[in-house]
């Protein structure tokens, strides 16, 4: 298992070819921290994203540490099922973009259409593929026919028979200016991406939208549920805990160590500060929503904690960035 | 947030957090989910009202089969139509009752592949709280063998 499905499988696929690298490291040098309050026709609710774009973990690492992955899309699924069972003949282990419905071995309730999740496929057996996914406690087995339809489904960052590896890895890569362009690159896009939703004003716009959301919806329950659902993105759907940001602070102290820099060992402690905080909001989400107590002044308090984040983060990207400037 | 206060016991929902140590430094650990073990039973509660108010909605003719899957998988009609390579206005057509029928066989098979269900269960829908009988795909698209046992719920 690995916290995150994009970092934890380049983290896997990378550690297999010889360069040791930990998941918070993967994420960090790529940049993955950010924001983003979305709405949007395709999405039944607004909804809150606390990392980068799927597929900009991937780039920047290749980028940043002179990663060749062998990348490709195909635009028939014939030619992508191929593709992936000869690179398993070849004997290397491949990460895929699949819609998560297709994932048969999540439980019913647990199945939804996300079409930017990523598994690595180790193998393939008796017709079925032996599927390695971050979020599951155990290897699991995916049938040929749902691994064709995760896929290839439609939508939004539609999978497109994605598949990856690394053709070749730098087994002692460049990691310092790697680390120092991740956390600039992050500092960018926390606090100077001109759009209102997204970054640290994507935070303070979602402290503005949440008390509105009431009018969204009639129904209690499914408001509770939206509320509730604040909580699960923050702690359950892959983050390693706070929306990312323990595994940003992670990544810090390891940037620290590597740079030999105390003031990085500092702006750590402070961002696990800062995730603690991010929880806390998360358990009052889970509460409020479980009881029902979702009026005015408890959405005005949510609305509070926010606001002191977005105060918190802007205030932390400004002293991160003139560190490493 | 340190280990010995993140740690929750939870076999059913497992996953990975980061985490301070004894030692002061950062790390990860494997835990169970706060959120699945304090507070699945409300969302399976909400779920089971939701699954309820959709199933009536159906019989009573106010949804189609297809406006019946997109409220049990909260999706909207542009996901749906986006997904299936249709326009919203297909897709909406699609969720009137009235007007389910004039779709083809094969646009049929296509949503319910969407839906993750047998093209049988368009048509053949559980009721709430009961299990799908449990079916086998065959070679053919549009049969399935139904098996005596109980499928999914």
């Amino acid at each position: 298992m690995a916290a995150h499905c994009e970092s934890g499988t380049i983290a896997a696929l990378l550690n297999h070819a010889g360069l040791v690298i930990s998941e918070p490291m993967v994420f960090g040098v790529s940049g993955g921290i950010f924001f983003a309050y979305l709405k949007s026709k395709k999405l039944s609710f607004p909804m809150i994203v606390p990392r980068s774009r799927p597929g900009q973990i991937r780039v920047n690492i290749a980028k940043r540490l002179g990663i060749d992955f062998m990348c490709r899309t195909f635009r028939r699924p014939d030619d992508g099922m191929a593709a992936l069972d000869a690179t398993l003949a070849q004997g290397h282990p491949a990460a895929v973009q699949v819609d998560m419905f297709y994932m048969d071995y999540f439980p019913s309730y647990a199945r939804v259409h996300f079409n930017a999740h990523f598994v690595t496929v180790i193998g393939k057996e008796n017709g079925a593929y032996i599927v390695s996914d971050c979020y599951h406690p155990a290897i699991a087995r995916v049938s040929e026919e749902a691994m064709r339809q995760g896929r290839y489904a439609g939508g939004d960052l539609a999978p497109k028979g994605l598949l990856f590896y690394p053709r070749s890895v730098p087994l002692s890569p460049e990691l310092k200016p790697a680390i120092l362009k991740g956390i600039k690159d992050a500092c960018f896009n926390m606090l100077r991406i001109p759009v209102p939703f997204l970054g640290v004003k994507g935070i303070r716009y979602f402290a503005r939208k949440v008390v509105d959301w009431p009018k969204l919806t009639d129904d209690v329950d499914f408001l509770s549920h939206q509320i509730m659902l604040i909580s699960v993105t923050l702690e359950d759907r892959g983050t390693g805990g706070a929306g990312f940001r323990f595994m940003y602070a992670t990544f810090l102290q390891e940037a620290a160590k590597t740079l030999g820099r105390a003031d990085l060992e500092k702006m750590s402690k402070e961002m696990m500060a800062i995730g603690d905080r991010w929880r806390e909001i998360a358990l009052f989400t889970a509460r409020i929503g479980k009881n029902r107590d979702l009026g005015p002044a408890r959405l005005s308090e949510l609305s509070a904690m926010l606001a002191a984040r977005a105060n918190e983060e802007e205030d932390f990207f400004k002293r991160l960035y003139v560190m490493v400037k | 947030m340190k280990e010995k206060d993140a740690y929750v016991d939870y076999e059913n929902h497992q996953m990975v957090m980061y985490v301070e140590k004894d030692d002061g430094t950062y790390g990860m650990m494997k835990t169970g989910s706060y959120m699945a073990k304090n507070y699945f039973d409300d969302f399976l509660e909400k779920q089971r009202t939701w699954d309820s108010q959709n199933f009536n909605r159906l019989v009573k003719g106010e949804y189609s089969p297809v406006a019946y899957y997109m409220a049990v998988l909260q999706m909207t009609p542009a996901d749906v139509a986006s997904r299936m390579r249709l326009r919203t206005a297909t897709v909406r057509k699609h969720m009137d009752p009235r007007r389910f029928g004039a779709m083809t066989v094969e646009l049929a098979r296509r949503y319910a592949e969407l839906f993750g269900v047998a093209l049988a269960d368009l048509f053949h829908v559980p009721e709430p709280g009961h299990a799908r009988q449990a079916f086998e795909k065959t070679h053919n698209p549009y049969v399935i063998i139904m098996r005596g046992g109980k499928g999914e719920k």
